[in-house]
């Protein structure tokens, strides 16, 4: 077999050291350097050099024994790296009016002799953003919803197993919205380090060139997820202008289609403009808020005029009305729970003296102040949130006229408490009074206080029911009640009303179970009555039980407030969107679930639900609930927008309540919002790497600034010695004997 | 006024039997009435055993307040601590220290609500107890150290507009307390109050008082209403609803 060789290169085969072969080499040239200089006053002096160097030659080659080394060699082919942007940035359209993507992939199907004449020196690896990029993904749409384009580079940088890069092409519109711009037009200092490790020539290619970029975005909303109602709030609109020097455009915020304020923005064209909203919640729920600019004449991207928050309105503040009808530990210890909580906002006041006491000081030696109680239940009752009447006896303060207006704001969703006491129940005249509808247990007229050791015991409602809730549900909630210091009276009441539900009863008393914690939905309102004048002595409790009395004083009276307010979290038909923000082609699905008052499943309920987006499309649907009460349903093909979705529960044309909740559907913001193109940065790249930053164009790939293969695998060689064969000898004997022959005729013999 | 006062004065005579017979017996807690709990330490712990019953009956008397008129004992040691969110310490001599588990007792009691009212009663400066006792609050709460009541604070107007300290002796114008955040939880007075409040079952008062005794024991009533109503209502007077009165009348 005929062996090829395809490199080759001298070498000496002498044994000799390599130092001996120095030292014996500079000696032969010293010796001729003398001799050589003996000939400067001869008439044959070129011959007699020559001679002597061709002698010199000669013994050069006895000492070193030189030879032609022959390798049969193959190189192993470095990577270059193809990074593809694959954003949807990308699919805006170009100066020849496709999208840069397509003109991306026209250019790689005109070049595609070129590719494979470069994929004979390089091993092409292909790219995308995130990752590999095989021949099929590369046709399809761009969905990239970031484009990080450092980090792509990076990526590629840690790929191919350790073998080395001959260099990068990256193919993008510059578009980045990650970490690689720093100051306007420049590269951040922290990306320019990065870039600087990476070793090897990055060559850009912008394949957004030409053409004109016209586009107004807003690039950032700075708003909170929550807002207090009634409560001033600010939200800050990020608005930049491409491709024209400057305009003047209205900026308009809206709630779910109403327009709530509306200033003019003056934009300049490379200067983001900062424009700020006041605005002031006057409903609590959850809202769809917008701002938007309207779309000029040329825009590239109109996606990015308008962007949608979910922002969720709550009460600032509980407000909280609490009437004692006497000092106690009971209303102290309420007191100082709700002076805690910093979502209370708290108005007591305490029956200090009745008329039947004697004080032994004038008026004006006391703090006293009058009961203002036609002003507490007229004009200021609809301020209030819960009315906690604490063993108070309505009629030494002619309250018979407001006891209606108590009824029918509860009705209009007031939350209203009544506690226990010797004062309280029918022992408060309540009975036969408006009272009487709103409280969940029946007033008797001739109730009683029975003092003994009572222990908390919950109802089947009450291990469901969030009010009852003290710790994380379950057994670990029974263990709590089970472990509260006992209550030692109890306002015995003959029973509860039919719509209402007890949560909790007594234990192991001598009449059975009395109830003492029950609760009633009434009309819009709700309200709960607490059978006894002790529930202080969970706050009060002994360093045995760890602080757990304490804790569950605090959960039993802040899950009350909740509840009674209707907190979204309590209500008994949950409407509950996978998420708030949606992508545009995404399945939007939401689930439901829907409680009895006393918050047991409803099975096999009806749910009709409403779904309507700000334009005023509406969406019907008929779904029933499951067994455990819940029921799912998704969503397809919903175009942008803000939406609302409604349920409402029933079962046997029984109303169960409803719900609600709100989702936005947006475009994919973030590749949107800047989408100009950036020469400049795939410029700033190029140059930061040695690489060549280049238009997209047929000629690109002869442009590319490489490394060239570093690493030549040998695999086989062969030497053909130049000094052991009778040619050699019979040139050294010539040579020598024309030296000798010339010196001795110029008479240096 | 004076007719009140001499009414009451009547009624103060009739009922004092009744007090006096239920002074420091032990009683059953009931979770609805406000009642005193005397602390039992070793030493002179019930000096003035008709104090506390005579002010509970005018703080019965005076106010809406629900009392149970016995005064009931505790040990700091004991889960019955618990029961009380108002304890009396009270002495007259120096005594043993506690126990770690009555001072973790009491520390937890105090920090979770409870008030306790220290009343010197040897009416003197220096005197054993108040060495003791205070010691012993430097161990209760080693962070904290008795601090001088503010003169507008809201225990001089929790019921009663009080400028003045009461008590048997007046060994301080003034009361002392540890805060626990924000709450005056430990209030003490050097100035015998119980002894200036004390009757016997036959009316007669247990101590002298000295020049002025009827306003002075007057005015210890009063601070004693007013410790009583701040335990049960806390800053209520503070509420912004009551400034504008309490002001006016301060004028």
């Amino acid at each position: 077999m005929q062996e090829t060789y395809n490199a080759w290169s001298l070498v000496s085969l002498s044994p000799l050291p390599l130092a001996w072969r120095v030292i014996a080499s500079l000696a032969v040239v010293a010796a001729v350097a003398v001799l050589l200089l003996s000939y400067r006053g001869s008439s044959r002096r070129a011959w007699l050099i020559t001679t002597r160097l061709l002698a010199a030659v000669c013994v050069l080659g006895v000492l070193l024994e030189p030879a032609i080394q022959l390798r049969a060699v193959r190189k192993i082919k470095n990577r270059l790296a193809v990074i593809v942007d694959r954003s949807v940035s990308m699919t805006l359209p170009s100066a020849s009016g496709t999208s840069r993507y397509d003109q991306l992939l026209g250019l790689l199907d005109r070049s595609a002799s070129k590719l494979k004449a470069l994929g004979e020196q390089h091993t092409l690896e292909w790219y995308d953003l995130s990752g590999p990029l095989s021949d099929a993904s590369l046709t399809t749409p761009p969905r990239g919803e970031r484009t990080d384009l450092l980090g792509g580079i990076e990526a590629a940088v840690g790929r191919g197993n350790g073998r080395p890069l001959a260099g990068m092409v990256l193919f993008s519109d510059g578009a980045d919205n990650a970490a690689l711009e720093g100051e306007p037009g420049t590269l951040a200092q922290a990306a320019r380090d990065r870039l600087g490790t990476i070793g090897v020539p990055v060559n850009t290619v912008n394949v957004a060139a030409g053409g004109t970029f016209v586009d107004i975005a807003i690039v950032d909303v700075v708003a909170d997820e929550f807002a207090f109602v009634h409560n001033t709030i600010s939200i800050e609109v990020q608005v930049e202008v491409t491709g024209i020097p400057g305009t003047t455009l209205p900026l308009t915020l809206k709630r779910e289609g109403d327009i709530l304020a509306t200033q003019e923005v003056v934009l300049t064209a490379g200067k983001p403009q900062v424009a700020t909203f006041k605005t002031k919640p006057d409903k609590i729920g959850e809202f769809v808020y917008s701002v938007s600019v309207p779309v000029i004449a040329g825009e590239s991207v109109t996606a990015n005029n308008e962007r949608s928050f979910v922002l969720q309105v709550i009460r600032d503040k509980i407000r909280v009305l609490q009437v004692a009808g006497r000092p106690s530990w009971d209303e102290r210890f309420l007191r100082q729970h709700l002076k805690e909580n910093p979502n209370v906002d708290l108005i007591s006041f305490f029956i200090l003296r009745t008329p039947t006491d004697v004080p032994m000081a004038d008026e004006s030696e006391m703090s006293l102040i009058p009961f203002p109680v036609e002003r507490l239940f007229t004009s200021e009752l609809s301020s209030f949130d819960v009315v906690i009447f604490q063993n108070f006896d309505y009629r030494p303060y002619q309250m018979e006229r407001y006891l209606p207006n108590i009824a029918a704001a509860v009705k209009n969703g007031l939350g209203f408490v009544m506690i226990g006491g010797e004062q309280s129940f029918g022992n408060g005249g309540y009975a036969r009074t408006p009272i009487e509808s709103i409280v969940p247990v029946r007033l008797d007229t001739q109730a009683t206080i029975v003092h003994e050791r009572a222990q908390a015991a919950l109802t089947e409602a009450g291990r469901r029911h969030p009010i009852t809730d003290l710790g994380r549900g379950g057994a670990s909630n029974e263990r709590i009640w089970a472990a509260l210091p006992p209550w030692l009276s109890i306002n015995r009441v003959s029973g509860i009303v039919q719509t209402a539900t007890t949560l909790v009863t007594t234990d192991g008393t001598k009449n059975g179970p009395q109830p003492v914690v029950a609760v009633m939905e009434v009309g819009e309102g709700r309200s709960m009555a607490i059978a006894t004048d002790a529930m202080w002595r969970w706050r009060l409790s002994s360093l045995r039980d760890g602080g757990s009395s304490q804790r569950a004083f605090h959960r039993f009276w802040s899950n009350a407030l909740r509840w009674l307010v209707r907190d979204p979290e309590h209500s008994r038909v949950q409407v509950l969107p996978e998420k708030r923000r949606f992508e545009v082609g995404d399945d939007v699905s939401v689930s439901f679930t829907v409680r009895e008052s006393d918050y047991q499943p409803v099975p096999y309920g009806d749910l009709d639900v409403t779904l309507e987006n700000d334009r005023g499309q509406a969406q019907a649907e008929r779904l029933l609930t499951n067994e455990q009460g819940a029921a799912r349903f998704t969503f397809k093909n919903l175009p942008g927008g803000a939406y609302r979705v409604r349920a409402k529960a029933t079962q046997q044309g029984r109303d169960l309540g409803s719900g609600q909740a709100v989702f936005v559907i947006e475009s994919r913001s973030l590749e949107l919002t800047r989408a100009a193109p950036r020469p400049d940065l795939l410029k700033a790249v190029a140059d930061a790497t040695s690489g060549k930053a280049m238009e997209a164009s047929a000629n690109i790939f002869e442009q590319l600034a490489t490394i060239d293969p570093e690493v030549v695998e040998v695999d086989r060689r062969r030497n053909i010695e130049l000094w052991d064969n009778a040619w050699a000898l019979i040139a050294l004997i010539a040579i020598f004997a024309a030296d000798w022959a010339l010196r001795r005729r110029s008479g240096y013999l | 006024m004076k007719l009140y006062a001499k009414a009451a004065f009547l009624v103060c005579i009739l009922a004092s039997s009744h007090v006096a017979a239920q002074a420091a017996m032990p009683a059953e807690p009931r979770d609805t009435d406000f009642q005193f709990a005397l602390l039992k330490y070793p030493g002179d712990w019930n000096p003035r055993p008709h104090g506390l019953p005579r002010l509970a009956w005018e703080v019965r008397r005076r106010t809406s307040i629900a009392v149970d008129l016995a005064t009931a004992q505790v040990d700091a040691e004991g889960e019955d601590l618990f029961d009380f969110p108002f304890i009396v310490w009270q002495g007259t001599r120096s005594f043993a220290g506690l126990s770690e588990t009555a001072l973790n007792n009491l520390r937890h009691h105090l920090s979770s609500g409870g008030t306790l009212l220290i009343d010197v009663s040897d009416g003197g400066e220096g005197g054993g107890f108040e060495q003791a006792v205070r010691r012993e609050l430097r161990r209760i709460f080693p962070d904290q150290a008795l601090e001088r009541v503010a003169p507008d604070h809201v225990i001089y107007k929790s019921f009663y507009l009080v400028d003045r300290h009461g008590g048997r002796s007046s060994v301080r114008p003034y009361l002392e307390g540890i805060f626990v955040e924000g709450r005056l939880a430990v209030i003490f007075s050097s100035n015998d109050l119980a002894g200036a409040m004390a009757r016997d079952e036959y009316g007669e008062w247990d101590y002298d008082v000295g020049i002025g005794g009827d306003a002075v024991r007057e005015v210890s009533f009063r601070l004693g209403v007013n410790l009583v109503m701040y335990a049960l209502c806390l800053d209520y007077k503070e509420d912004q609803v009551h400034i504008p009165f309490i002001l006016e009348r301060r004028r």
